[in-house]
């Protein structure tokens, strides 16, 4: 469970104020107007922007001032989900162990989990001679493997067609349910929050608001995201 | 060698850069001088004749090695430095899997300028050599003082191929096998 408790931050004339919970497995759509500070949010849950005052708990533990790899998160950015040099297999690999040196069971998991997202095979490409869905598909192999309890994904398949990014939502379905974790997936799309994610939270005017039911939201807008959606 | 950590800070913080035009500042004749007098009262200067030049070139091609260095160090970090913080990978996994492979090439041509200035030295070499140990362009310093003209030609030809050779094998090597 993620609690941020009272939570702060600012960035310059920036501010954003958080306080809420998300519970195990919760799945959760961050949406709201553009700099309303969505991304924001996400760097915070993930560690890489400390808040001015409050606290980030993960199931009563405090973890703010913990480095980014020592939280329970799996997170994917925009872009750069991938190291071009290390092939679609080391890629993987990493979300293992950061030294990249792996058992034969730790080998075994990475190609299990190419196998689950299709890309049976593709282990000793380079990420450039792979498609930009294959390569989403590898960044979510990768979330696979971390098998973190908390999924942050910051619009990672923005750049991919409609058809495309359906069918990554898909997997990401898929891959949730294999490890359980919870989710928040920042979009701006209300539909990809319709489709994928029960919660939404809404950031908008500084302040990001409780998880509320994502139909509910959308059905009766308040007027800052009515504003935003048009 | 001496650049890479003084490119990893300037990534973080911009002043730090300033810090390798030092070396510029003075020449290295004058910071051999300045060696020599610190060293010998307490060692033989000509004992230690190739670890202060090299140490005096080291920091000459320093500006050098910082300017090529910076920028793509800097975008690394940038590009990369949140998903490798995310994976929890840092230290020296971080330098061996991310931060070498991605600047190999412009670490092969920093490593390659720096070599081929080196290979030149004629500022520390004639403090500290005696007249059993030299560079190249000493030795052809000294057989032209002696009117050995030929010889220092053959020398010079030497130095010429060997610099470029050496500048060559370093970059050649920095650029090999980079995809991405």
């Amino acid at each position: 469970m993620l609690t941020i408790e009272n939570v702060t931050l600012r960035q310059g004339d920036f501010r954003l104020e958080a306080d809420f919970t998300i519970g195990a497995g919760d799945r959760c759509a961050v949406i709201g107007p553009s700099g309303a500070g969505k991304s924001t949010l996400l760097s915070l849950i993930a560690g890489f922007l400390a808040p001015e005052a409050g606290r980030v708990l993960w199931d009563g533990r405090d973890i703010t001032g913990d480095a980014p790899g020592d939280r329970p998160v799996a997170m994917l950015f925009q872009d750069n989900n991938l190291f071009p040099h290390l092939s679609v297999a080391e890629n993987i690999g990493l979300g293992l162990r950061p030294d990249l040196r792996l058992s034969a069971e730790e080998k075994a998991r990475v190609e299990d989990a190419l196998r689950l997202v299709g890309l049976e095979g593709y282990g000793a490409r380079k990420p450039a001679a792979l498609s930009g869905g294959q390569q989403s598909r590898a960044a979510l192999a990768r979330v696979l493997v971390q098998d973190r309890p908390l999924v942050l994904l910051d619009e990672p398949f923005a750049a991919l067609g409609p058809a495309l990014k359906t069918e990554m939502l898909d997997l990401l379905q898929e891959v949730l349910e294999d490890t359980g974790a919870a989710l928040l997936m920042v979009s701006h799309d209300p539909e990809d929050a319709r489709r994928i994610a029960p919660l939404t939270v809404l950031v908008a005017e500084g302040r990001a608001e409780a998880p509320i039911a994502t139909g509910d939201l959308l059905d009766n807008p308040p007027p800052a995201l009515r504003a935003y959606l048009g | 060698m001496l650049a890479l950590p003084i490119a990893l800070a300037a990534a973080r913080s911009r002043g730090i850069e300033a810090v390798g035009l030092l070396g510029v500042a003075a020449s290295p004749l004058v910071i051999g001088v300045g060696l020599f007098i610190v060293i010998f009262p307490v060692a033989d200067p000509f004992a230690l004749a190739f670890p202060v030049t090299a140490l005096v070139n080291a920091v000459m091609a320093l500006p050098f090695a910082l300017r090529i260095l910076v920028g793509p160090v800097r975008d690394v970090v940038e590009s990369y430095g949140r998903l490798s913080a995310m994976l929890g990978m840092g230290g020296w996994h971080w330098m061996r899997l991310v931060m070498l492979p991605r600047i190999r090439g412009p670490l092969g041509f920093a490593s390659g300028l720096t070599a081929a200035l080196s290979m030149g030295d004629l500022g520390v070499i004639a403090l500290f050599a005696d007249s059993q140990t030299a560079t190249l362009p000493l030795q052809m310093y000294r057989l032209m003082g002696s009117y050995q003209m030929e010889a220092a030609s053959g020398a010079a030809v030497l130095l010429l191929v060997l610099s470029f050779g050496i500048f060559w094998s370093f970059d050649r090597g920095g650029r090999s096998h980079v995809d991405d």
